[in-house]
């Protein structure tokens, strides 16, 4: 049975001339055509509740927030996630968001360097002086594998295996380019992301160290009108 | 179909009647004995179908206004105007509830007009309510104020829009005619700076500028002086020199001083187009501690008119609302300090003090960025209006809307989107067979061009660096009347064109045709 039929054929009292067999089939009918109308508002209802809606219904209210979903995300960890939106966005141009939202694509350990905390760390002239600059370590455990020799060995960006020895894909590199453009403050810019390989991977004063893959990062604007990005900063802090 | 997806398309009525139909045979209702197409069980079958199918309607438009990115779907799918206005009133009510904003209504423009009269004109009186327009039945506007017409003088005079609409904001040197008979008398929309008060009350006036950087000074220059008005080029001052009695006090009255500059030639006139009474006049006029500035905004558009807010743009204020309370998080600052560029998409966006609606269509935030070259620290924030570029004056007062308290990180600079065009070049084939006119294809190509640059304009405020495909300008002509337009015979640039930093696209229609067959 359903709302409209329990209500309709059970609930209200029905004058004798309606409670003849054929009479209550067609009601019954009529009802159950209703339930099915019922059953749909409290669908919509559902879908449009953080507790209950279904994936693709999270992704969307994910978006009504100027927020998003990740492959990597289960369905769970974005509905918890989103039952915390605005505390979440409260962190929203803050190494404490950035770090939330790395931790959301399954890299809980992330190190933000930025300029000022290398010049602090006596690196000289780092990125060049560009205050806001900075740089990502996403430490291990995450759940990206290498090719790291590959890539010392000679391998290319992109040479059809992998990135720059990293091999996350395309859309994971997507994926972090959209976090850092979302989370960060206007103004600030994000050089590039180290991937540490096995736990050794860091910085000094005198540049990366240990054993790491990398991305380079840069603005969309960068993008020049022949479609080509100028290096600048993408692979040492201390070389542009 | 996923139930998120069911949910988003209506069940239609004959879906409803097939699904009440087969609960009639689970039921064992005799439907076999419907035989007359006015039997009453199969015409409340029809009845309960309707009705559900339009319940249904109801839900899923009310479910999937919900979303901000169903929004522009459902207006596609809008049966009417009528729809079309239920739906983004929906989309109002939802921005209010949800996200706190209220839309920007439609706002009527107020113009300054210079109205010029011949040396052989009558003195005429320009009552409120006077028209002007744009020749033949184009845009009209009604003045808002009195005002005498002097032969060979010149009059500023604030005309109000018939309509609220952005078109009204026509650029200068727009050809404007009186439509209320004035005898030697020709209006424009040359730039004038606003009124700017001199004195107060009975004692002061209201001096348009005719030029940038102009200042006025009132002054009492010693015993048994005349009026006199000069006005010195080099300096951009206009001096008033007051009547004085022989005793050294001042005897011009208000409305003396208005007549005098407004008759002033030479000089004068090229710094100041037009003084009016603030009140009666009658009072002598104040004196000028110092030359005054006189306000001037290079255009003589005293109140932008402006359409209802989109429901494109209302839902970017609405996606970008949640970053303004960022920062207060993670480092326990105050809140929206540390703004993102979503978060300065969103405050560009918002009306500007004194505005009764932003001259504001999209924003570009491009961060590590000062105007277009890299710097550290910076961002630059592009502001794009429906026509393109921003006037300057408005870029400085949107640019406001950053401070107090302020809302970023680092260091901004507020610009204007530059225009770009983008030719479209090419052969439109019309089916003859669809019976539409060439002027009839030719105007829906020109809605789904506008469509386009809206999603071009959504992507470019959201930082993607937006690239002009061929191919896709190919397909928005080609989908704009699927049934008349057998194709678009592109010949036009190849590939792509990428936009530059402060880059916002216009297209150059003028060099598609259309043709039969």
């Amino acid at each position: 049975m359903g709302v409209l039929s329990d209500y309709l054929l059970r609930e209200i009292p029905r004058p004798a001339f309606l409670g003849g067999k054929r009479i209550t089939a067609f009601l019954r009918s009529i009802a159950e055509t209703g339930d099915y109308y019922a059953w749909r508002i409290l669908s919509a209802r559902n879908e449009w509740t953080v507790a209950t809606a279904t994936r693709e219904a999270l992704l969307a209210l994910a978006r009504d927030w100027n927020d998003r979903g990740f492959d990597r995300e289960t369905t769970s960890a974005l509905r918890a996630y989103l039952l915390t939106i605005i505390e979440q966005h409260r962190k929203k141009g803050t190494d404490d968001g950035i770090m939330a939202q790395f931790a959301r694509i399954g890299c809980p350990s992330v190190e933000i360097v930025t300029e000022l905390t290398l010049r602090d760390a006596g690196a000289v002239n780092p990125f060049g002086a560009n205050v806001g600059f900075f740089f990502v370590i996403v430490k291990q455990p995450n759940p990206f594998s290498f090719t790291y020799a590959a890539w010392d060995g000679g391998g290319e960006w992109d040479d059809g295996t992998s990135r720059w020895g990293w091999f996350g894909s395309a859309d994971d590199i997507r994926d972090i380019e959209d976090i850092l453009r979302r989370w960060k403050p206007a103004g600030a810019s994000c050089r590039f992301v180290i991937f540490d390989e096995d736990g050794t991977a860091g910085w000094n004063a005198a540049g990366l160290t240990g054993n790491y893959a990398q991305i380079p990062i840069n603005e969309p604007w960068e993008i020049q009108t022949s479609g080509l990005i100028s290096h600048y900063y993408n692979t040492s802090f201390l070389a542009p | 179909m996923s139930l998120f997806k069911d949910l988003q398309k209506a069940v239609t009525q004959s879906e409803y009647f097939n699904r009440l139909m087969a609960a009639h045979a689970a039921n064992e209702v005799p439907t076999a004995t419907w035989l007359s197409v006015v039997n009453i069980g199969l015409s409340i079958s029809q009845y309960v179908s309707e009705a559900l199918a339009q319940v249904d309607s109801l839900l899923t438009e009310t479910f999937r206004a919900l979303y901000l990115e169903e929004w522009q779907g459902l207006l596609d799918d809008a049966a009417s105007d009528t729809d079309r206005a239920r739906i983004e009133e929906r989309f109002r009510i939802n921005a209010r509830n949800f996200y706190g904003i209220e839309y920007s209504a439609a706002q009527l423009q107020v113009a300054r007009f210079v109205l010029t009269s011949v040396a052989t004109a009558p003195t005429q009186t320009l009552t409120a309510g006077s028209i002007a327009g744009t020749p033949g039945n184009g845009l009209l506007w009604a003045s808002q104020l009195e005002a005498d017409l002097v032969p060979s003088q010149r009059a500023v005079v604030e005309f109000q829009a018939a309509e609220a609409g952005g078109n009204y904001n026509v650029p200068i040197g727009t050809t404007l005619e009186l439509k209320s008979t004035f005898v030697g008398v020709s209006i424009t929309n040359q730039a004038s700076g606003a009124a700017t008060k001199i004195g107060d009350g009975n004692a002061g006036l209201w001096v348009y500028a005719a030029q940038a950087g102009v200042s006025v000074q009132i002054v009492n220059a010693g015993a048994s002086l005349p009026l006199l008005v000069t006005g010195d080029l080099g300096t951009l001052i206009l001096t008033v020199q007051l009547r004085t009695d022989g005793g050294g006090v001042a005897q011009s009255t208000a409305d003396e001083v208005r007549n005098a500059i407004n008759a002033a030639t030479g000089n004068p006139a090229q710094l100041v187009l037009y003084a009016r009474n603030q009140g009666t006049g009658a009072s002598v006029m104040s004196l000028t501690p110092a030359a005054l500035p006189l306000a001037w905004d290079g255009g003589y558009i005293q109140s932008a008119g402006s359409d209802i807010e989109s429901a494109q743009r209302l839902r970017r204020r609405c996606e970008t609302r949640l970053d303004t309370i960022g920062g207060g998080g993670g480092l326990g600052l105050p809140p929206g300090l540390l703004g993102t560029e979503d978060a300065l998409v969103f405050w560009g966006l918002a009306t500007p003090t004194g505005y009764t609606a932003s001259p504001v269509r999209w924003v570009r935030v491009l961060s590590n960025n000062k105007l277009g070259v890299m710097s550290g620290g910076e961002s630059t924030i592009i502001l794009a209006s429906q026509a393109g570029a921003v006037a300057a004056a408005d870029v400085s007062a949107v640019a406001l809307n950053y401070e107090n308290p302020r809302k970023y990180w680092g260091a901004i600079n507020v610009a204007s989107a530059a225009l770009t065009t983008i030719p479209l070049i090419g052969v439109v084939h019309v089916r003859a067979s669809s019976g539409k006119t060439l002027a009839e294809v030719q105007e829906s190509v020109s809605v789904a061009l506008a469509n386009f640059l809206d999603v071009l304009g959504d992507e470019w405020s959201r930082n993607s660096s937006p690239t002009i495909f061929s191919n896709k300008l190919i397909g928005v002509v080609d989908g704009a009347d699927p049934s008349a337009i057998i194709w678009f015979e592109w010949t036009g640039f190849v590939g792509s064109i990428v936009l530059s930093w402060n880059q916002f696209p216009a297209w150059n229609t003028s060099g598609m045709v259309y043709q039969y067959g």
